[in-house]
């Protein structure tokens, strides 16, 4: 009886902790969306920052260009190093993801189907369902992480 | 016959050396002993918390670290006391049983509250109904936990040398 009550449990927990371990995959794989969106974002502003100092140059009928300050400003503006450094930082990123993203993706799909699996062979029907949703949405999730990585790379 | 269980949380029910399943309908839920009708028939609900296993150290430790620092397994629950409770009543083709749990257990001793109760008719006896205080199940749990924020703080201080030795190097 008591092999019986530890067998339960390690495969109750066992289950629970392989589903938790899958969401937090799905939500690792998207890391390199962010860091794209976070480009984008830094070019949009950078692209906003420009245009508003060509407004005040416009505004200013060009005297504004007579001061020293205004001009390193602007010159630092347009100065691409920054954008190098974090393009760099992004690629590199890309390039551990594009190794680690098959793994991830695989794992996640064993660790769904282990905790499914593990909730069916329960002598409990309780918490049957939840989890069965649980891992429809965790692989939905993945899914759309991976196609838009794998859509970012092409 | 269904035997109804208001209330089980994760106690277990065995008919015999065999874990019946408890299945789930309309959000009740219940069991089906397997009885001839007017046999009677035991069960016995059990529940022990995973600290009074005799590896407990080694169950722990395994979802410790398979739970990256025991972050991704669930929490254990901080009700670690034991119940072994029979039951026995007559199989009834047409009948049901009705059983209401409590999972409280008395600290002071000031008055006994039963973890099992009958809330129908039917049952004939009765025995062990109430929790049974564990002890050590309560230390392990607390060691556990001491240990586990031990090992976290040192993992974590870990990752930081290694990261600012990546940096500088």
């Amino acid at each position: 009886m008591e092999n019986e009550i530890i067998k339960s449990q390690f495969e109750k927990r066992l289950g629970s902790t392989l589903m938790r371990l899958s969401w937090l995959m799905a939500f690792l794989a998207y890391i390199p969306a962010l860091i794209m969106a976070f480009i984008t974002v830094m070019a949009l502003a950078l692209v906003l920052k420009i245009l508003v100092m060509l407004a005040i140059v416009v505004c200013t009928l060009f005297l504004v260009l007579l001061n020293e300050g205004f001009r390193e400003k602007f010159r630092t503006s347009i100065d691409s190093q920054e954008i190098e450094a974090v393009q760099q930082f992004a690629e590199r990123a890309y390039g551990v993801f594009s190794v680690a993203m098959p793994l991830m993706i695989a794992l996640t799909a064993a660790f769904i189907v282990a905790s499914v699996v593990l909730a069916f062979v329960q002598k409990e029907k309780k918490g049957r369902t939840s989890r069965v949703v649980s891992a429809i949405l965790c692989a939905l999730v993945m899914t759309i992480a991976a196609v838009t990585f794998y859509g970012m790379g092409a | 016959m269904k035997v109804y269980l208001i209330n089980r949380r994760d106690v277990a029910v065995f008919q015999g050396e065999k874990q019946l399943c408890v299945k789930r309908k309309g959000g009740a839920e219940f069991v089906e002993p397997v009885a001839a009708d007017g046999e009677e028939v035991t069960l016995r609900f059990y529940r022990r918390s995973e600290f009074a296993a005799k590896n407990w150290w080694l169950y722990v430790m395994f979802f410790w670290i398979i739970g990256i620092c025991g972050i991704c397994t669930p929490r254990y629950g901080k009700f670690v006391h034991a119940l072994d409770c029979k039951v026995k009543f007559t199989a009834d083709e047409n009948g049901r049983v009705d059983l209401r749990f409590t999972h409280y257990l008395d600290e002071k001793g000031q008055r006994e509250v039963p973890a099992v109760e009958n809330v129908g008719s039917g049952i004939t006896e009765m025995e062990g109904n109430c929790y049974v205080r564990d002890d050590l199940a309560l230390r392990r749990r607390k060691r556990y936990k001491v240990l586990s924020a031990l090992a976290r703080l040192a993992c974590f201080a870990a990752l930081v040398v290694i990261v600012v030795k990546a940096i500088i190097g």
